[in-house]
């Protein structure tokens, strides 16, 4: 008999087994699994993801499989980790539409998978960089709603700012 | 005197010969460029350059000025608005501005969501208006209304993540993000998890000079106990002195920048003598600028530059890593050895110093190996505003006078003092600098 496996299944019932070490990127499924197993995974153990649909699961276990051996240092408020540029393989993986880009990141949160969310965040980070505000609004397709007072109060108290 | 601008106003309509023709002609736009060179060289206090200058432009063309605003500033004008949208140049109601209290006006946006822009609403965009033409001639009514980036949707914590990245590696695109709409200026300028991120890339690395007092005090075989240090590194700790709120500590407690250099641009007037046999009833006076240069390490290293070579030259040379010690190092002549190793020009030298910050926001730059052997520099600056606005980009000077240091065995005058006058200086402004890193 082969070792269990546990079988991630999406919103929209589809089933993905995939090895525990994979699956345990994801700290609430890592939880989920030592908490639900105190002596170690036996059988086969399903973990419904009840808001993440099959094609994104898909990709988020891909980015699991490929990053299983991946040690990810702990330290959440690091400024060198978050200034460092995305990986090449992220990069590449994460070379997707907005929408998917998007979907992704809710997973990789939803499902506690830190080093994805931040890859997914600088990827978010380099749209943004070097563009001016009305370039900005044309990249996300949103209206500047401040009327020209609200605008010029605001550049006002926060412009300076940005020199440190 | 405020550029040719001054006399735009009263340029009237008629007296606009070219403006009327789309194209220039050489030698308007001759003119045009030797009035923008003037310009720029006003804007750096380069006083004598920019008379010389607007006075060739005018020799040209004596309406370069409606010239110059007929096509450039019209120019400008559009560009900056396709950068800046809607509000750009719009005029505002001071009054107005001033009246709004923008924490809680950014607070109020809480629950603001972020809007496509509207085919159907001609504010919205100026370009929709020909798409809606176009659908329009097609027999639709309405355009249809294309959404709003998924990745609008993100949860706010999240957007939060990007911000701080955003600051961490381009502070300038944090702004322009966070001016876009009223969603993201609460994201960007209203979480106190932003600023408290700003606080934590700014104080940490200023030099204290109550921690450099307290360090230098210890006795020799204790420990220092980073914990009980007159300024803590925990922010945490200096917070409640703020009210408890980070932004309020970034525009209340003064601290040194270090992506960018600070100048001070000194202009001054010489009368010269008259040329012999002039009939001329004054003296020829000539103006004289001159440049200080400062440039702050968070390691408390410092360097300073005194010469009379203009920022955009001086800027990509200014690092304590310049190991030619030359501000402005021209191209070595490979023909002539001995040029290669002629000493650096005292006018383009990097001296080095130490600075220390105290917390009621003076700057002391000491230099020891300074243009004279035998002082010891002392500069003392204190860190302001602008307007008001720029919050601590501007350091005036308090007094700067030299030590003598001792330069024999029986130096009796070791210890002098010799006050300088600060009378004929200006204050140092901050420029942010893209290139600069902290250590580079």
């Amino acid at each position: 008999m082969s070792a269990p496996k546990v079988i991630v299944i999406s919103s929209d019932d589809e089933k993905f087994p995939v090895d525990p070490k994979v699956a345990e990127k994801s700290l609430l499924m890592k939880n989920m699994i030592n908490d639900l197993n105190p002596d170690g995974l036996q059988e086969d153990f399903e973990i419904p993801t009840p808001n993440v649909r099959a094609n994104v699961l898909a990709k988020v276990l891909e980015w699991c499989e490929h990053h299983k051996n991946t040690i990810f240092p702990d330290d959440d408020d690091d400024d060198a980790r978050k200034s460092a540029p995305v990986e090449e393989w992220d990069k590449n993986f994460l070379k997707v539409d907005q929408e998917m880009l998007y979907e992704i990141m809710l997973a990789a949160n939803y499902l506690n998978i830190r080093p994805l969310l931040d890859a997914g965040c600088k990827m978010v980070a380099e749209m943004i960089k070097g563009k001016s505000p009305e370039e900005l609004r044309r990249i996300f397709n949103i209206v500047n709603d401040f009327s020209p007072e609200e605008e010029a109060a605001i550049r006002r108290e926060n412009e300076w700012a940005e020199d440190r | 005197m405020s550029g040719g601008t001054s006399v735009l106003g009263v340029a009237s309509p008629d007296h606009h010969s070219s403006s009327s023709s789309t194209t220039l002609s050489d030698k308007d736009a001759e003119a045009i460029s030797l009035f923008e060179k003037a310009i720029e060289k006003e804007s750096h206090g380069s006083m004598s350059d920019a008379v010389e200058l607007y006075r060739k432009a005018f020799k040209i063309n004596e309406q370069v000025d409606a010239l110059y605003r007929a096509s450039t500033v019209a120019h400008t004008a559009h560009k900056l608005k396709s950068e800046g949208g809607k509000n750009t140049l719009k005029k505002v109601d001071e009054d107005v501005v001033r009246r709004i209290d923008v924490d809680k006006l950014i607070a109020s946006f809480r629950h603001n969501e972020a809007h496509a822009p509207d085919p159907n609403n001609p504010d919205h965009h100026e370009e929709m208006l020909t798409i809606k033409f176009a659908n329009l001639a097609m027999g639709d009514t309405y355009a249809d209304l294309k959404p709003v980036s998924p990745l609008i949707h993100l949860p706010n914590d999240v957007w939060i993540r990007i911000l701080e990245i955003l600051l961490i590696t381009s502070p300038e695109s944090w702004f322009q993000f966070s001016i876009t709409c009223r969603k993201h200026s609460y994201l960007g300028f209203g979480t106190s998890e932003v600023w408290r991120k700003l606080a934590n890339l700014v104080y940490p690395n200023q030099v204290y000079e109550e921690n450099k007092f307290f360090i230098d005090n210890m006795p020799l075989s204790g420990h220092i106990n980073y914990d009980s240090l007159p300024v803590p590194k925990d922010q945490l700790k200096i917070l409640p002195q703020y009210n408890d709120s980070w932004k309020y500590m970034l525009n209340h407690r003064p601290f040194i920048k270090f992506l960018g250099c600070y100048i001070s641009v000194v202009n001054y007037y010489s009368e010269g003598g008259k040329a012999e046999f002039s009939s001329s009833w004054s003296n020829p006076v000539r103006t004289i600028t001159y440049y200080r240069y400062l440039r702050f390490y968070p390691d408390g290293t410092c360097v300073k530059v005194l010469t009379s070579i203009e920022p955009t030259k001086v800027i990509p040379h200014l690092s304590k890593y310049n190991t030619s010690g030359n501000v402005y190092p021209t191209a070595v002549d490979p023909s002539n050895k001995q040029n290669a190793h002629a000493p650096v020009k005292e006018s383009q030298r990097i001296y080095h110093g130490r600075w220390t910050l105290n917390i009621d926001g003076d700057v002391h730059v000491e230099v020891e190996n300074g243009s004279v052997p035998y002082y010891r520099f002392h500069y003392y600056y204190s860190i302001k505003s602008v307007g008001g606005i720029f919050k601590h980009n501007k350091l005036t000077w308090i007094k700067y006078h030299a030590i003598r240091k001792k330069m024999s065995e029986d130096d009796d005058r070791e210890g002098e003092i010799s006050e300088f006058s600060i009378r004929n200086e200006k204050p140092f402004k901050f420029s942010r600098v893209r290139s600069y890193r902290l250590d580079n």
